[in-house]
């Protein structure tokens, strides 16, 4: 039963594996470029499994970057997971602390908006775990596979976001979003953290963007439903 | 492995870690507060339009919201789709066939 929970969890992250192939063989590339071996570039993406980050990692260690603040810059492109966390856990929180040290390890932006898209569709208000971890796993087996197939053809490829698999990426993410689309609110939510991401991701490096558009879209949203309450409320006062 | 870049490897893995399970761990044993909690359904779709407005209206790290932005077009093509098939998976893949057909005869 469980394991087929565990199954589903992966099949729903299948458009998204596929997707991070151009990303995955991306890096392989630049890190063989930046002077990494086969093994060292694979052992970064089973231990970090953060694609961002370790992007800007292997661009900065073939810029001689010190060592410090690489681990710095990965801390702070990765500080959106706190969100993620945050919007995670009262669906885990009736969990042993056990599971949440596993599936945190496998928290990336994929597998996290697949389980929360799965979580907030299911009835129960407690998710279950297998599915994260599946997509989870989905995921790690698949970015670890691309970044070992990036290092060993090095050069010898065309440029891999260039396949239109890079779209892959955001369409999936545009499938979980549309349907999502329930009122006007959730729709103005998601247009703010969109028009602030777009002005964020060109004015301040690093991922800000993400945790700027989504702090300030989230408050935007709490205010809308807080002032429509207060509304409501006061109409069937006066009436 | 060179030793320096195994110790590199694992702060990172470290640092990226810390940021994953703090706010999963916390929140299990700290009660959130109501607004906090009321706040939480707008933060999915919020990470989402982080994630999904830069791979279309910036493709290639150069904004680009002319109509001829191959990106745009297929992008109205995935939601089309998704809205009138309900089909995801439908969605995604006319997604990514619009943008192979665009690039290659536009």
């Amino acid at each position: 039963m469980q394991l087929k929970v565990f199954f589903t969890g992966i099949r729903k992250t299948i458009p998204l594996m596929i997707g991070v192939i151009p990303f995955g063989v991306a890096y392989g590339i630049m890190g063989s470029q930046a002077g990494l071996t086969i093994v060292e570039i694979a052992f970064m993406s089973m231990i970090v499994f953060a694609g961002s980050a370790q992007f800007v990692a292997v661009g900065m260690i073939s810029q001689n970057i010190g060592f410090a603040f690489i681990v710095f810059s990965t801390l702070l492109i990765n500080l959106r997971h706190l969100l993620m966390g945050l919007s995670l856990s009262s669906y885990l929180n009736k969990l042993r602390s056990g599971w949440l040290y596993i599936l945190a390890f496998g928290m990336v932006d994929e597998s996290y908006a697949t389980t929360i898209n799965h979580y907030q569709n299911s009835e129960s208000s407690e998710g279950n775990p297998y599915f994260m971890l599946g997509s989870a796993v989905g995921m790690y087996i698949f970015w670890i596979g691309s970044s070992i197939a990036g290092g060993i053809l090095g050069n010898s490829i065309k440029d891999p976001l260039s396949w239109g698999l890079d779209f892959a990426m955001p369409a999936t993410f545009l499938s979980i979003l549309i349907p999502q689309i329930k009122s006007v609110r959730i729709l103005s939510v998601i247009l703010i953290s969109g028009t602030c991401t777009i002005f964020a991701y060109l004015y301040i490096p690093g991922k800000w963007h993400i945790i700027i558009a989504t702090v300030v879209a989230t408050i935007a949203g709490t205010i809308m439903e807080t002032i429509d309450e207060r509304r409501s409320l006061k109409c069937e006062q006066t009436m | 492995m060179r030793t320096d870049y195994v110790i590199l490897i694992l702060l990172m893995g470290l640092a990226t870690y810390l940021t994953r399970v703090s706010f999963l761990v916390f929140f299990k044993k700290v009660k959130m507060p109501d607004i906090i909690y009321r706040s939480l359904k707008y933060i999915p779709v919020s990470i989402l339009a982080t994630l999904i407005f830069p791979g279309i209206f910036i493709p290639n790290d150069k904004l680009d919201i002319a109509i001829t932005n191959p990106y745009i077009i297929a992008g109205v093509v995935t939601v089309g789709t998704v809205l009138i098939s309900k089909n995801s998976i439908l969605s995604i893949i006319l997604g990514i066939i619009s943008l192979v057909a665009l690039r290659t005869f536009l």
